[in-house]
């Protein structure tokens, strides 16, 4: 497949959609001339903000880090108790918007009105502020830590431990001397991404942070607070995101490297075997301390948030009530923009699989790293890009008559173009993957006996591609219908997403409703998480 | 230096029996080769003197000290054994030299004793140059000898080694084979080496204890094993050899309709009996039955017949003939063989 023209059309797309926006956005911060942009990054505001963004991720990092690489040495290495369930449970916040996360540590940890705080006596915890976005954060970031060390921890050979036994080490300091330091590489590097998904992260920051006494600033929701000051907001806003572009391009580069360092340390020898180390005494304290986490960090604020979506009065423990879903699942304006997520998400959804797939069967590398760029910069920063760029029409006029126009600005097709864009990266990897692991004889013995290439391709390379583009969908369809970041900078006004929704009614009018929303996707996921189980179990009887 | 002593030990992985009762002494100083196919729990056996897995039931003691039994389990660190694996089980973060020297570091061994000992190690196996480098940087052969100077350098009461030479090429596997035998012959440790080569064992083994499906089949000099094999399993297995389920009748053994006359003096009662033959203990040649010739195969220094007995293959070697062409029948004579009950 080395043909030229979806290369090149695709590159151009790319370009149009991902580049040129990010470009316009350096342009637009450079022509404002009226702004000097050492005085912008100086300003009082913006140190402030600087240093929030600084703080909480570092940590958000720290803690997940702290968290994710003990319990991911316990349940790779050791014969804790429940470990499939406590896998299942610390992984779950990869599906999870940390948005509801957040939104559950409201109705636990509002020093008023918080439920601990009612249990415990008020002011006991206070979610608001800089340590409670990195603790949000860092739980949500969580698995970013813990798949990256469960990862490298899996490809270590057992043997290397047992020797380290034999050698007289005790099972603590075998894996404190062995196991640790091979998977080091690995768990630094999920730890640097999760110090960028929190820089990145725009929802909790706003929640927990814009209100909060002092206020906790951070760049994402200072880029917000500018953009909704109209025109010189923009300008400025741009010169700040210059700062979230450059700390994700470092942070990147750094975790890239490590990621590097780890797969030279870890091809050791043949035979790869993985037996758990007995704790002894140990396994059930230690299956009791891992259980306790799972529940107060993952259980807990989902429950508070079902809790909350059942409660007449926020922050009133007084009896039981079904108003909240009643009005939510009967409100024109929930139905509207369950039914435009739903739209924009499963258009995106197709995009992202659609256009991944073709990215990853031009089998050309940098249009694949291309095409994972956006994925790493700050929704942020891409929505403000998109914005600065498709906020007047696009006019592009090839052969000097043929003009097309791309009338973006304000409509829901910049948001679809944002939403895509964003997850590219989702299916190119997924087509990428699933293409390196399809034989290529089976579809090559296809075409020896008669069939077409497109009928090669349907009844030979098809059946071994669709398992992972399936879950490319699904994933990418679960982030776009409550995407936060990216829709409340580019929603066209008058329209409601559930994202923006949600974001509204947490933020400022009614929580009980937003915890309605955040459960009724929740459910939706571990339904949908279920499905999958249930089709890739059938799948490999 | 140490003895090793297994008294009826048992394992089960659920409700696979892995190891069914397994007794084997070992004497300080010697070389037991635990010798059998995949499957035949003889790893299991080493993993539990080792203290990696638990004896279900039955005593393993060194040197005369209980370290699992029914009245608990000493864990691997506090056994005083060393160990090579299959793997290498070369630790990749860390360079040659610290491999080596983090068994004396855990003893809390001077540094500067560590050195010298380190240095000695290596020089065993004749790495002294390579002590800086990281195993990435070295070759199968060499990772090997790092683990060996590794097992060796904190003088362990007992060095086990589990399949040492079985990631490794031929060449590879001779020449490293004869510096485990000099190493031996240097140290005197005790070692209980686990193969499924059996030429492996039996060049280095003080004794082989060949082991099926959970069980020791026999103990013995390795020239005791191969000459007088105890089971036709055993005779398969160690040097391998022609099986025939048959009768016993008048001196001559009937199998497939075919007598062979057996060689005078083996006293054997009358009835069923499996004989077993060596390839090269079969004779082609003399007065015996003629049987058709299915293949010959040069072997270099001898060459190798495979006769059709039935739907069996016979498999005779010796030297060569001219008079075997494809599909001609040569007569055949039994040298020596072993007669052993009939198979249940």
């Amino acid at each position: 497949m080395t043909r030229r023209w979806p290369t090149a059309l695709l590159a151009a797309g790319l370009f149009v959609f991902a580049g040129l926006p990010l470009l316009l956005l350096l342009a637009r911060a450079a022509r404002a001339e009226d702004l000097d942009w050492w005085a912008v990054w100086t300003s009082a505001d913006a140190v402030r903000a600087l240093g929030g963004t600084a703080l909480t991720s570092l940590g958000a990092a720290l803690f997940a880090f702290l968290v994710g690489v003990p319990l991911a040495l316990l349940l790779v290495r050791t014969d804790l108790g429940l470990k499939k369930a406590l896998k299942a449970t610390f992984t779950l916040p990869t599906a999870i918007p940390p948005f509801i996360l957040g939104m559950g540590w409201v109705s636990l940890a509002n020093p008023k009105a918080g439920l601990l705080n009612l249990a415990l006596g008020a002011g006991t915890f206070d979610i608001y502020g800089a340590a409670g976005i990195a603790f949000v954060l860092g739980s949500a970031g969580l698995p970013l830590v813990f798949l990256a060390t469960t990862a490298a921890l899996s490809r270590l050979d057992s043997s290397l431990e047992e020797a380290a036994r034999i050698s007289g080490a005790s099972p603590a300091r075998t894996l404190l001397t062995i196991s640790l330091p091979l998977a080091l590489p690995a768990a630094l590097s999920g730890t640097a991404l999760t110090f960028l998904f929190t820089a990145s992260a725009f929802g909790v920051p706003y929640l927990l942070g814009v209100t909060a006494t002092p206020p906790t600033p951070t760049l994402t929701t200072r880029v917000y607070g500018e953009v909704l000051m109209g025109s010189t907001g923009l300008a400025r806003a741009a010169v700040l995101s210059v700062e979230l572009l450059v700390l994700a391009g470092v942070v990147l580069l750094v975790s890239r490297w490590l990621t590097r360092a780890g797969e030279v340390r870890l091809s050791s020898g043949k035979g790869l075997s993985l037996r758990p180390m007995p704790l002894g005494r140990w396994r059930g304290p230690l299956t009791a301390v891992a259980v306790a986490l799972g529940v107060i960090l993952v259980v807990l604020p989902l429950l508070a948030v079902a809790l909350t979506s059942v409660q007449p009065v926020w922050g009133q423990l007084t009896g039981l009530t079904t108003k909240h879903w009643g009005a939510v699942l009967s409100s024109p304006r929930t139905i509207s923009a369950a039914g435009r997520s739903v739209l924009l998400a499963f258009s995106a959804a197709t995009l992202v699989t659609g256009l991944g797939l073709a990215v990853a069967s031009t089998r050309r590398r940098w249009l694949e790293a291309l095409a994972g760029a956006p994925y790493a910069v700050p929704g942020t920063v891409l929505a403000l890009g998109l914005l600065v760029a498709f906020s007047r029409d696009v006019r592009f006029i090839a052969f000097e008559r043929v003009a097309f126009v791309l009338a973006l600005g304000n409509t829901l097709w910049l948001l679809l173009v944002a939403y895509a864009v964003k997850h590219l990266a989702f299916g190119a990897r997924s087509a990428s993957d699933a293409l390196a692991q399809v034989d290529p004889s089976l579809a090559e013995a296809a075409r020896i006996f008669g069939a077409s290439r497109a009928r090669a391709f349907v009844d030979a390379t098809w059946p071994q591609l669709k398992g992972a583009l399936g879950a490319a969908f699904l994933i990418t369809f679960l982030v776009c219908m409550t995407e936060l970041t990216l829709s409340v900078l580019l929603i066209p006004t008058g329209a409601d997403v559930l994202g923006t929704l949600l974001f509204e009614l947490q933020s400022y009018a009614d929580p009980g409703a937003a915890a309605v929303i955040a459960c009724a996707f929740v459910l939706l996921l571990l339904l949908a998480q279920a499905a999958q189980a249930l089709l890739t179990r059938r799948e490999a009887r | 230096m140490a003895s090793v002593q297994l008294t009826d030990v048992h394992k089960a992985y659920g409700a696979t029996q892995v190891v069914k009762g397994v007794s084997l002494s070992i004497a300080s100083g010697e070389l037991v080769a635990l010798l059998g196919p995949s499957g035949c729990g003889k790893t299991t056996t080493l993993r539990m003197v080792a203290g990696l897995e638990r004896v279900d039931r039955g005593v393993i003691c060194i040197d005369g000290q209980e370290v699992d039994g029914p009245k608990g389990s000493t864990p691997p660190e506090r056994r005083g054994l060393g160990m090579v694996f299959q793997s290498y089980a070369v630790w990749p973060n860390r360079t040659v030299a610290q491999n080596v020297a983090y068994p004396l570091t855990l003893q809390r061994v001077a540094r500067s004793e560590v050195e010298r000992r380190v240095a000695e190690g290596l020089s065993w196996v004749r790495l002294s140059a390579l002590g800086d480098r990281l195993p990435q940087q070295l070759s199968g052969g060499q990772l090997q000898r790092v683990a060996i100077a590794r097992a060796l350098v904190a003088n362990p009461k007992v060095l086990l080694l589990d399949e040492p030479l079985s990631n490794l090429d031929a060449a590879l596997r001779e020449e490293l084979r004869g510096e485990i035998a000099a190493l031996r012959a240097r140290l005197g440790t005790t070692m209980i080496f686990v193969t499924h080569d059996q030429g492996e064992a039996l060049a280095l083994a003080d004794r082989v204890a060949v082991m099926s499906r959970g069980v020791i089949e026999q103990v013995g000099r390795p020239d005791v094993v191969y000459r007088e094999p105890a089971t036709p399993y055993v005779a398969s297995f160690v040097g391998g050899a022609n099986q025939l389920d048959g009768v016993v009748e008048g001196g001559c053994f009937v199998c497939a309709g075919v007598r062979f006359p057996l060689p005078a003096g083996s006293d054997s009662a009358e009835g069923p009996a499996t004989l077993v033959v060596r390839p090269e203990d079969l004779h082609v040649g003399g007065d015996g039955p003629a049987l058709p010739l299915s293949a010959r195969l040069f072997l270099g220094s001898a060459t190798e017949y495979r006769f059709l007995l039935g739907d069996r293959v016979l498999r005779a070697v010796g030297p060569p003939r001219d008079d075997a062409t494809p599909s001609s029948r040569l007569p055949l004579r039994l040298g020596r063989i072993r007669l052993y009950p009939p198979a249940a």
